[in-house]
Formats: structure tokens, C-alpha cells, sequence
């Protein structure tokens, strides 16, 4: 259906920082009509929206703001960091089929300040799922991955200089660009093994950013964006996915638990493609947490199962020697934390040709949302 | 069901976490797989009876692998806790 028929032809960004003044509504208003002014196109002709379902009521306060006239397609997609490529996918979905025919799609955050955590929230009583792992003190995402991960370096090998390699990786990136929250905070493989513990076998640096700011996109037709300032980064492929038995984060439970929707959510996005794992230059893996890129790795073919972290070793992941660039701008552990958004911008920009950390040549790019909850997947690709 | 199992991964909590938790950091957290069906796994914390805290164990006996069995933390008339002390 998609297979480059539509298009990303503008970005916009707000700036980054551990805390904004600037509200949600402001940072998103301010993202969107940026990245309209990138594309050229104006708010008038905007009849499309796609956005997370972690900002309630945001769509129509955007569409009030920026003064779009009549939108005709607005979609949510949930379970915060696995839907960042399949807003981006949504609004391709609407364009491509014609129900819409300027998208914008964006992701607008303020968690720098602790009190806007989600498990800032505590009640007396729990129920669903949680119930099962909350009372014994599994509390915080990080505590899940924890869980996961210890099993992850049981079965497979692999070790803390794996982990350390995709934090490395990143603060590397992030260290030649300009925008990076960790621009000038060097990191080395000592002061990773000397960082305190939030939960082992994850430290201080396995763990993403905690930040502010927005980031949108602009999505139109291919023929369109023939029209379009910058050449069109055209969606060559798009999966979402849940995999059997699956319990978000906590998927301890199912028969195995190491097989998550990544798995299945690249099934379904290479058997829409024209070339492989083999053929990507660059890659943007959600990031919340280090061994996370170590699974996406291996879910999307880079490497077999289970060699993630072999994978990791020399430098492979890093600009500008490495096989496959993973996370360029510094990803959500060292650019800024916007439940992967950034990484959907950071595509668009290697395919144009203009990232910070510009993998040379670069056709063709993967943003793959996050394992370990119902995820979502894009190949994008140039022209 | 023989109430035994074995520990199928761990975690070991440390600060910033809920005030309630604070006091008891560092402390660990395990999904057991049961002996019957090791496709059955729980979350709970290996713990050293007489004492339920999740911190009243030597982090060196959290190991995937070991054999554990469970005991019963009576909480309130209604809630008891399934928890885990080695075998």
C-alpha cells in the first residue's frame, strides 16, 4: 500500500532541555509550524493529525491554534514509546489511501520535572496486570527492563560492555550535535562502570534522558512532495505489531518472554520491503534503555539471535566507521528523551542528507519503536 | 504443586523509588518458574525467613537457577503474599 508512494517532507523541533517553561500545546504548536515552514506548506492545507495518546485533547487544541480549516483524519496511538513510528505510519496510511492529504504527526513531552512521571502517581490498591508485579517492588520501567535484561545476559552472554557499548555509541553521537542535551558531557567505558545503580543490572547511563521538548513532522503524497523545498524522505515501509500472550514490559509470562513485538512487527515490515536488513545505512532503535538497541538489533535481522551484543563490539554501532550507525543524534539516552520522536526526525534528516553525524550516501534508514511493548517499525528511503 | 520453583531472573532495585520502598533499597526482585510447569513463572522477592523484607538476603544467593520454595507473608485478613526463601 505505502511501498513509496507518500512522504515525509518537512521536520521541525523545538529546542531541548532538561525543563521548558513552554506547555505541551505550546512546545507541539511550536514543532508543527516549523516543520509546515520546513515543508512549505500552510497550516490551511493541514487535514490530517497524528499524535500519542499520552496528550489528551492536544489535537483539537493544535488544529484551534495553528488555525487548520477542515481536518478530515486524526488518529492516537498508544502505549507511549513503542507508537512513535506508527504515528508517523498513520498519518502515511491516511495520505496514501486519500483520506487525508497534509499530515502533520508530532509528539510534544514534559517529563523533565519528576512530578510529570507517570509512576509518580501512586494509589492505595492496584489492579490488571500491575497487580501481579507492583507489590513486590518491580515499580519503574527501568525495574521491567532489569527483570528482562538480567534474563537476556543469562541465556545469551551477553555482558555490562555490551550495554555500555550502545550508551557509548550514543554520547559519542551526541557529542557532535549541536542539539544534543549531552553535547559537551563526554562519556567514558570507565565512568559508565563507576556510574551508580538504578536497578541492576542496568546503572545511571543504561537509562534515557528525562526531558522536554516536541518534535513533528509534515506527510504528503509523493507527487506532492516533488513540489517540497527538500527532497521528499519517502516511507518505503510501515508495521505495527503485538506478539502472542504479550503483557507490556512486564512480559515475563508468556512461553517466550525474550521473543518480544519486535519480532513479529519485523515479520510484518521486511515482507513489505525491496531489500533487507543488509541494505539499511543507518539506523534510529528506540533507546529508553541500552540493551533495548541490543534486541532491536536482533529482532530486525542485523544479527541472529541472541548476538546483539557481540554485534555491539568495536565500535560497530558508531558514525562514522561502524557497519551500521545506530542512533546518530545521540537517541534518547544522550540527544533528548520524546518517547522516540527524535528518532523519527533523525531519519528524515540522514535520508536528506543533513544529519550532524551525516552517515555518507545514506539511502535508505530504520526507525523501529520499542521493544517490550505493542511496537511499530518504518523504512524510510531516499528518492 | 510442590510450592518450589526456581529463579528465572532477578533484578536489585536501587534508589529514586516510592517513599514506601526507600527504606528497604537495595533490595531484590525475582520471576520464579515453577518446578511443575516452568512455564508459570511469578513475581516475587527471595526473602530470609523468619524475615519477609526483600532485603534480608545476601545479594550473592540470587542466582538464575536456584531452587527456591514459597512462603506466605500474611498482610492484612485478606491479602497474602506468595514470597520465595531458597530450598
Amino acid at each position: 500500500v505505502l511501498k513509496n508512494r507518500v512522504a515525509v517532507v518537512g521536520i521541525g523541533e523545538t529546542r531541548f532541555a532538561k525543563e521548558l517553561p513552554d506547555t505541551e500545546i505550546d512546545m507541539a504548536c511550536s514543532a508543527i509550524r516549523s516543520a509546515l515552514d520546513d515543508a512549505g506548506i500552510s497550516p490551511a492545507e493541514v487535514d490530517g493529525l497524528s499524535s500519542y495518546t499520552l496528550e489528551p485533547l492536544m489535537e483539537i487544541e493544535v488544529a484551534r491554534n495553528l488555525g487548520f480549516r477542515e481536518v478530515r483524519f486524526f488518529s492516537q496511538v498508544g502505549f507511549g514509546g513503542g507508537a512513535g513510528a506508527a504515528v508517523v505510519g498513520h498519518a502515511a496510511l491516511a495520505v496514501a489511501s486519500g483520506q487525508a492529504r497534509v499530515a502533520v504527526a508530532w509528539r510534544s513531552r514534559k517529563r523533565g520535572s519528576s512530578a510529570n512521571r507517570p509512576w509518580a502517581n501512586v494509589g492505595e490498591t492496584i489492579g490488571g496486570p500491575p497487580a501481579w508485579t507492583r507489590p513486590w517492588g518491580l515499580l519503574r520501567p527501568v525495574d521491567e527492563v532489569a527483570m528482562m535484561t538480567r534474563r537476556y545476559m543469562h541465556q545469551y552472554g551477553a555482558t555490562r560492555d555490551h550495554l555500555a557499548n550502545v550508551a557509548l555509541a550514543a554520547r559519542r553521537h551526541a557529542n557532535s550535535n549541536p542539539r544534543a542535551l549531552m553535547r559537551d558531557r563526554t562519556l567514558t567505558r570507565d565512568e559508565y562502570f563507576a556510574a551508580r545503580w538504578i536497578s541492576e543490572p542496568l546503572c545511571l547511563f543504561d537509562n534515557c534522558l528525562e526531558s522536554d521538548g516536541a518534535v513533528a513532522c509534515v506527510i504528503v503524497s509523493r507527487e506532492r512532495g516533488a513540489d517540497c523545498p527538500h527532497p521528499p524522505v519517502l516511507v518505503h515501509a510501515f508495521a505495527q505489531a503485538i506478539s502472542p500472550q504479550l503483557q507490556p514490559m512486564t512480559n515475563f509470562f508468556c512461553d517466550d518472554p525474550l521473543l518480544g513485538p519486535a519480532w513479529t512487527c519485523s515479520r510484518a515490515l521486511w515482507s513489505e520491503a525491496d531489500f533487507g536488513p543488509e541494505d539499511v545505512d543507518v539506523a534510529q532503535l528506540y533507546d529508553a534503555f541500552s540493551p533495548m538497541v541490543l534486541w532491536s538489533l536482533e529482532a530486525y535481522g542485523f544479527c541472529p539471535r541472541g548476538e546483539g551484543g557481540e554485534y555491539s563490539s568495536g565500535g560497530n554501532l558508531e558514525f562514522p566507521d561502524g557497519t551500521l550507525p545506530v542512533n546518530t543524534s545521540g537517541g534518547g539516552l544522550s540527544e533528548v528523551y520524546l518517547h522516540g520522536f527524535n528518532l523519527v526526525a533523525e531519519g528524515v534528516r540522514q535520508i536528506r542528507g543533513t544529519a550532524a553525524n551525516q552517515v555518507r550516501g545514506a539511502q535508505t534508514c530504520i526507525v523501529a519503536s520499542a521493544e517490550g511493548v505493542p511496537t511499530s517499525a518504518l523504512l524510510f528511503c531516499a528518492p | 504443586m510442590s510450592g518450589t520453583g526456581s529463579i528465572w531472573s532477578f533484578a536489585i532495585v536501587h534508589p529514586p523509588v516510592l517513599e514506601f520502598y526507600r527504606p528497604l533499597t537495595p533490595y531484590n526482585v525475582v520471576v520464579v518458574e515453577l518446578t511443575e510447569d516452568p512455564s508459570i513463572r511469578l513475581v516475587g522477592n527471595l526473602v530470609d525467613p523468619p524475615s519477609t523484607a526483600p532485603n534480608s538476603v545476601e545479594l550473592s544467593s540470587l542466582v538464575i537457577g536456584r531452587q527456591v520454595r514459597v512462603v506466605f507473608e500474611r498482610v492484612t485478613d485478606v491479602l497474602t503474599f506468595p514470597l520465595w526463601a531458597l530450598a
